[in-house]
């Protein structure tokens, strides 16, 4: 029966009496008259009430252009101008008139991600410890590990069940580790990354989040590997570039890149092997004394006045769990998978796809694959605040151009089959820039026999593959050794960017052969040879005078076989992997509120630590995401005990 | 006790990224959460209230399909537990779900696992060249490979399949045939279990002759690259056959539930509405959202 005395027929009941010929298909309309009614107007969600004001543009304009001054005339004399300028309070030449925009005109102060705090009552049980991680990632594993080695009883606690985690991270940027340094690569300035990534952000990141990954991820990383069996080190952490590159003088155009990249792979089969060898972590910190709850998603933070004392979960079956703390780490990433988050918080993402026309209020307009954000809502709902725009997503606009399968930047022609940019800016200097060109403009990268030689010039960010593996570049040799020519071009496995996989490389006899593969025909090929001998001339100039590549990326094309590796551009802005904009820290991983005091109690690290990157992601040395999100987790640590004692 | 019926089970989640090549109809296209969340528990109290309905019935293969199903998020897993509360499901039965890369990510991925979601069909966003622009500004098929197998490593290998479209116009200047070749081609050399070619739908759709072509080209990559062909438009390497369509193509049993669901069994079909208001304001109500029933051999043209 329904729930009010009804009979609720189901579809099985009506596929059986159907089958059996006692119900007509005719009965269904009565059937429906009999079943539980419901209006559709009372069934649909309630209409939001809408405060919006009655902001006029053309009012506004009417009233700061000349419709209704027609015999306004600007100031012929200085004196004139004074006397118009006032007293100088509006110099600099803006009205202060009201203009009626009332603020649901422009975005809530509370917006609807965000909502108000959900109070939860029936909690099934309740546990205490010293210390509460919220997140079992990257930064929420050190920190929870770093704890319990310093003699707090920490609980570390993770949405996802045991057998379900994984993360997404496998490359980690950590300077003057032992695992470089071992094998003999020199000592990096530790003060030289600081200002570098200091400059990337504009100045917009916390100095001391910054100064702590450039001098102390090497000694992170050290403690973790330590944490970490020796055979699974030995294995699979792979110290990318760690021989460097002889050619390359360190600097590219102004900025700067180091070999610090591990990545954790099995070399066979190319498994990330990082969400495997990060649980090694978690049984050293559960064989510390700490303990791990599984399938414990963050709800809300329990609050004791201003203070953060713990927090409330909720398991996969639904119940609620309290653990109470005298101090929280939200390590819980980023907003990136949340959509409508992503849609109010990621603001350069959402304008570059409101720039190419697309609705800038639908989230499919933009893409992220980050966590829920659910860190960064219990910290706001905690008193917490998020740091200012524009915000960084992590490679938004970086990864432009197709570039080869072992990295590198390579002259590139567009559709007309000239070069249109400083091709050694791409990785750094040009973000955003690519993302404005229009759709269907075709990036062809050319390079010749010599590309392995033109390798060595190539910096350390996501430019090459790892050319001190020499398993790597044995394949890679091969590959290139063994190519075909022609419109299907070719396979060749590199390890570059995501990792060591095959991807498509054409190739040809002549640069006029390479043209017609790529699709250049008429004026735009004849316009593509030609550049192709313009850019030879810079080369053995040495001095770009066109666009301003660095001279040591200045390698002619000229024997052949020639190669080429294309894309184009589509309709939308790329999209990024997670998002670093989240809340404010005072510098030792503390809260801040809007006041920017601490909320006694509340830390955050990793990717719910904001001001990490400022306005803008990049990568002097690739895996600076996830190498300063341990960081971040490793240092909080250290303010957590601090403040404990 | 009587033998139980083998049956598959259809969740249509009739819910799209904007998408320009695969149009279809009946699909609410653009990113609305709360309608996503709205439409998850409405499809859950359909399969509760037909709780004790299908004791009869074992389920083999499940498929999350009728739309890109992803677009459900964590209401994937709310909805295949249901399924799991409701009906006696096999230990081994594959879950096909239709899904966007868009919809990858890391608030996404732990539902799907805990849906035990495992055969993946990425629907790409544009085709002709392949679009990978969620990732990446740029159209670049070197990127396939490389994204597929991140993504595979990532949640578990052979899980992966992708959904093309052939029949697309190709943009200006530039050969349609040789587009969807080297789409193939890059499929190919990832490590993509299984392939589904469709139909470009709309404004970018070419004449019955181009896609006929364009459909022969991809097939032959995808033959010579170790692929075979099991249904029309769908490809699999060899073990990697999807069991839904398997039995789909038998004539089995299927129950099926969301807006637009059809369910059959013992030579009867009921019709669930396409109204999407409709459904979910009353989904829970079987004669309230049910268009038609009738016998197979009497089906509606």
């Amino acid at each position: 029966m329904g729930k009010n005395g009804t009979r609720s027929w189901s579809r099985r009941d009506f596929l059986k009496g159907a089958a059996a010929g006692t119900v007509s298909v005719a009965a269904l309309g009565a059937m429906a008259g009999c079943s539980p009614q419901q209006t559709s107007s009372g069934a649909s969600e309630p209409t939001a009430s809408t405060e919006a004001g009655s902001y006029d543009v053309m009012k506004e304009l009417s009233t700061f252009n000349r419709g209704e001054k027609p015999d306004a005339k600007a100031p012929a004399t200085p004196e004139e101008y004074i006397t118009m300028k006032g007293d100088g309070v509006l110099s600099a030449g803006g009205g202060c008139d009201p203009l009626g925009i009332k603020p649901a005109d422009f975005m809530l102060n509370k917006p609807a991600w965000l909502g108000d705090a959900p109070e939860v009552t029936d909690i099934a049980d309740t546990e205490e410890c010293d210390v509460l991680v919220i997140g079992a990632g990257n930064a929420g594993t050190t920190s929870a590990l770093r704890c319990q080695e310093e003699g707090a009883s920490v609980i570390l606690a993770e949405m996802q069940t045991y057998d379900e985690y994984d993360e997404y991270a496998c490359d980690m940027a950590c300077y003057n580790s032992k695992l470089f340094l071992d094998k003999g690569t020199p000592e990096i300035d530790a003060t030289e990354v600081f200002n570098e990534y200091m400059r990337l952000s504009r100045g917009h990141a916390h100095q001391k989040i910054v100064r702590d990954y450039a001098t102390r991820s090497g000694e992170m990383l050290d403690w973790l590997t330590g944490h970490i069996p020796a055979e699974y080190v030995e294995k699979y952490a792979k110290t990318s570039n760690y021989k460097g590159n002889e050619n390359f003088n360190g600097e590219c155009c102004g900025q700067k890149s180091w070999p610090a990249m591990t990545q954790w792979r099995d070399e066979e089969t190319n498994i990330n092997m990082w969400p495997f060898v990060i649980r090694s972590v978690h049984t050293a910190f559960e064989e510390a004394g700490g303990a791990i709850k599984w399938g414990y998603q963050g709800v809300v933070l329990v609050q004791d006045g201003d203070a953060v004392t713990g927090a409330v979960f909720q398991d996969v079956d639904g119940a609620y769990h309290r653990i109470n703390a005298k101090a929280v780490v939200v390590a819980a990433g980023d907003f990136g998978g949340n959509p409508d988050m992503r849609l109010d918080l990621a603001d350069t993402m959402r304008n570059l796809a409101w720039s190419y026309g697309n609705d800038r209020t639908d989230a499919s307009s933009i893409g992220g694959m980050g966590r829920d954000g659910s860190g960064i809502r219990m910290c706001l709902w905690a008193g917490g605040t998020m740091e200012g725009g524009p915000r960084a997503g992590q490679s938004c606009g970086i990864n432009g151009v197709p570039g080869f399968a072992f990295g590198g930047a390579w002259p590139c022609f567009g559709n007309d089959g000239k070069r249109f940019m400083n091709e050694t800016m791409v990785k750094h200097g040009s973000n955003g820039y690519l993302d404005m060109l229009p759709e269907g403009q075709l990036l062809v990268n050319v390079t010749d026999a010599n590309w392995e030689e033109y390798l060595s010039h190539q910096g350390f960010g996501h430019e090459t593959m790892d050319r001190s593996s020499d398993y790597m570049v044995a394949e890679v040799r091969e590959n290139m050794a063994n190519y075909k020519t022609g419109k299907d071009g070719f396979d060749v496995r590199a390890f570059s960017r995501f990792g060591k996989e095959y991807s498509t490389v054409y190739a040809a006899d002549t640069l006029e052969e390479l043209a017609d593969i790529v699709g250049y025909s008429g004026e735009a090929k004849e316009s593509f040879l030609a550049e192709v001998e313009r850019y030879n001339e810079l080369c053995a100039k040495g001095h770009d005078d066109d666009w301003g590549c660095d001279p040591q990326n200045l390698l002619p094309i000229k024997d052949a076989p020639f190669f080429a590796s294309f894309g184009t551009t589509g309709g939308n802005p790329s999209g990024g992997l997670c998002q670093h904009a989240a809340v404010c820290t005072d510098g030792g991983y503390r809260v801040l509120t809007g006041d920017k005091q601490p909320i006694p109690g509340l830390y955050a690290a990793g990717n719910t630590c904001g001001q990490r990157y400022g306005i803008q992601y990049a990568t002097p040395t690739a895996g600076n995401s996830c190498g300063s999100a341990l960081t971040s987790g490793y240092c909080a640590a250290e303010s957590v005990i601090a403040d404990l004692a | 006790m009587a033998d139980k019926r083998d049956v598959t089970v259809e969740v249509r989640v009739p819910l799209s990224v904007d998408d320009r090549a695969l149009e279809r109809p009946g699909i609410v296209r653009g990113w609305d959460s709360a309608r996503a969340r709205r439409y998850a528990q409405a499809v859950v109290a359909e399969i509760e209230a037909n709780a004790g309905q299908f004791d009869d019935c074992r389920v083999k293969a499940i498929a999350l399909d009728g739309g890109i199903a992803s677009n459900a998020g964590a209401g994937v897993a709310t909805i295949v537990r249901a399924l799991r509360r409701t009906c006696e499901i096999e230990e081994d039965a594959p879950v096909t779900m239709r899904a966007s890369i868009a919809n990858v990510s890391g608030a996404t991925m732990p539902f799907f696992r805990r849906a035990r979601v495992s055969r993946f069909d990425f629907e790409m966003l544009s085709l002709n060249p392949v679009d990978f622009t969620v990732l990446n500004r740029v159209d670049n098929l070197n990127d396939l490979p490389i994204i597929c197998d991140h993504f595979l490593h990532s949640y578990a290998n052979d899980s992966l399949g992708f959904v093309f479209a052939y029949g697309h116009a190709a943009p200006k200047g530039s050969d349609g045939m040789l587009n969807v070749r080297r789409t193939a081609l890059a499929a190919a050399r990832s490590h993509a279990s299984h392939v589904r070619l469709v139909r470009c739908a709309g404004a970018m759709a070419v004449s019955d002759e181009e896609a006929a072509r364009q459909f022969d080209e991809m097939c032959s990559v995808l033959v010579d690259a170790g692929f075979s062909t099991y249904e029309n438009g769908l490809f699999a390497r060899p073990g990697k056959e999807d069991r839904f369509e398997l039995m789909r193509a038998r004539g089995a049993d299927s129950l099926g539930f969301g807006a637009g669901a059809v369910t059959r069994l013992e030579g009867v079909e009921s019709v669930n509405t396409n109204d999407f208001e409709r459904y979910c304001a009353r989904s829970a109500d079987f004669a309230a959202i049910t268009e038609s029933v009738h016998s197979v051999e009497a089906r509606p043209a």
